[in-house]
């Protein structure tokens, strides 16, 4: 882009209304700040990724990989107990969730595992799951599926903290209707 | 709401006439220095800047950062205290 400062003042105020920018006479003393406001703009505008965009991005994944992977083979004689659910990733699978997952940060854990080359984000969802129980898969699943997440990221955490209250209540409750602990679990014995 | 300074109060009291740039509010010295050096040497030339952007806080703010230096605060006083005297006397 040539340089903002060659063009007339009546280019600088289109270029201004293009951008959107709220402005008034391009006179001598105003000329330098819309210039930088220009200048701004463009710089903004040629960034593709934002953060609000690949937060969305890692929602999608996860929503692809829910959608994507159907087991075709169960393989349950594995060494990692909460990596079962994954192991049925095909080599095919692999290909393609890497290509969809710019994610490089995330591969460092994948080296680890021959046969786990999943998409770690939502690996790392399986595996939140996988321990406290089924009701937290399933909203991880409801978490992806609102397509506000990059607009309003305040509603979603909310969300998920109503949720994980929720399953706290439920734990407790479930606690305290346990009865307690026998000093000698193994009596038969006698 | 803060409330406003003493200068802020004598500025937009009356027409600003000759007073100088330091009469502003949020404009102490060393920004009052800064803005002369630029050209700025009176409230009614800043007056007049404010005016040419259309009395809009932003851009003003904005201005008033790169000419000057000055912080967050010094541009809000500086912008209301303009704003003010204009709804006054403008």
């Amino acid at each position: 882009m040539s340089s903002l400062s060659v063009k007339s003042d009546k280019e600088i105020s289109q270029l201004l209304d293009e951008y959107g920018i709220k402005h008034g006479p391009i006179v001598e003393s105003t000329r330098k700040l819309y210039e930088k406001k220009l200048n701004e703009a463009m710089a903004k505008k040629d960034k593709p990724s934002s953060p609000d965009k690949t937060y969305y991005r890692e929602e999608q994944e996860e929503v692809e990989y829910v959608t994507y992977h159907q087991p075709p083979q169960l393989t349950r004689h594995e060494g990692f107990g909460d990596v079962t659910r994954r192991s049925k990733v095909t080599d095919a699978d692999f290909a393609d969730d890497i290509r969809r997952s710019n994610l490089t940060d995330y591969r460092d854990d994948d080296k680890g595992y021959t046969n786990e080359p999943v998409i770690s984000p939502a690996r790392s969802s399986y595996q939140s799951s996988s321990r406290p129980g089924p009701s937290v898969s399933t909203s991880m699943q409801r978490g992806p599926s609102s397509p506000e997440t990059s607009r309003s990221g305040g509603v979603l955490s909310w969300l998920r903290v109503l949720v994980f209250l929720i399953i706290a209540a439920f734990l407790y409750y479930v606690y305290t209707c346990m009865e307690p602990a026998e000093e000698t679990p193994f009596k038969s014995v006698k | 709401m803060s409330s406003t300074s003493q200068k802020h109060k004598d500025f937009v009291a009356e027409p600003m006439g000759e007073k100088t740039v330091m009469a502003l509010a949020g404009i102490g010295e060393v920004l009052g220095k800064r803005l002369e050096e630029k050209g700025f040497d009176k409230a009614y030339v800043v007056l007049g800047q404010f005016l040419v952007l259309r009395k809009d806080e932003e851009l003003f703010r904005e201005w008033l950062k790169d000419t000057c230096g000055a912080n967050t605060k010094q541009q809000g006083d500086c912008y209301s205290c303009l704003r003010e005297w204009c709804d006054s006397f403008l």
